[in-house]
């Protein structure tokens, strides 16, 4: 498949496009509908954080995504200006006390750990988050 | 409760269940993420605050949720189970069953296959009145 890249405004309505937009990609990378939904909910969680954390209180700002599929593995490349913000270095929390104690928030990091394959994130120029998460596809998916 | 559409992204329909004040099926339509979720519960917590102890929530379309959804979820269970109630979910798609299995959470919800099942955990569980839903 190309590359497709989308940039959308960072406004929590756009959440549904980047789903769409990215669901759309994973389906004609040969993705299976289980797999889509590992990638749709990881994606979903990163674009949710970029928007509320990143650019929180902050004057109007874009994010982009990038999609991309390369021997078996489907790839995601997002982008956006903004504080540095590195889930890797993010606490790893346990399900189980995180619904004893009625949390509600906190589980993005976890989702995106647990369902894809891998996650690398950079800092460009002092300036730009760059993370790139991959998911690797079954044969028959 | 009248029926609310919250930000062109879902909606939620109350039914009456066996006319008992206490307990309510809400039918939710669209989906529910970070977008629309704190507004849903918002909603939900009034009903909770007005004199509901029994929620079936009626997931037949719903057609995504995020993690912010079912954090709203585990909010109106602990509420729920504060006022000495409960609540269950029923007619689950099959993504948005993944997404709670995938995450972990449905042994922490009571998920029902129809309504009839629904109504049958409340009776045990928490004491509803299950004469058989309308609508």
């Amino acid at each position: 498949m190309k590359h497709r890249r989308i940039t959308l405004d960072s406004d929590l309505k756009n959440l549904s496009k980047v789903r769409e937009f990215i669901a759309a990609a994973a389906s004609d990378a040969g993705a299976s509908p289980s797999e889509i939904t590992k990638i749709e909910i990881s994606c979903d969680e990163w674009s949710a954080n970029i928007i509320e954390h990143s650019l929180e209180g902050k004057e109007k700002k874009t994010f982009s995504v990038e999609c991309s599929a390369a021997e078996g593995r489907f790839i995601v490349m997002y982008e956006h200006e903004g504080e540095r913000f590195n889930p890797i270095e993010q606490e790893v929390i346990d399900v189980d006390d995180h619904f004893s104690e009625s949390k509600e928030r906190g589980l993005g990091i976890y989702i995106m750990r647990e369902m894809m394959d891998e996650i690398h994130y950079e800092y460009i120029e002092g300036r730009i988050n760059r993370l790139t998460i991959v998911k690797y596809l079954e044969e028959n998916g | 409760m009248e029926e609310i559409t919250i930000k062109d992204s879902l909606k939620v329909t109350p039914m009456q269940v066996g006319g008992d004040k206490e307990t309510v099926q809400l039918v939710l339509n669209g989906y529910l993420d970070t977008y629309n979720s704190p507004e849903f519960q918002s909603h939900i917590n009034e009903l909770i605050n007005a004199g509901v102890r029994h929620i079936i929530f009626n997931l037949s379309g719903l057609s995504y949720i995020s993690s912010t959804g079912i954090g709203a979820f585990t909010s109106f269970m602990k509420s729920l189970r504060q006022k000495k109630g409960n609540m269950v979910l029923f007619g689950l798609q099959e993504k948005v069953l993944e997404v709670f299995s995938l995450l972990g959470f449905t042994k922490f919800f009571k998920i029902g296959s129809d309504l009839d099942e629904a109504l049958l955990f409340l009776k045990k569980e928490g004491g509803a009145a299950a004469g058989g839903g309308k609508g």
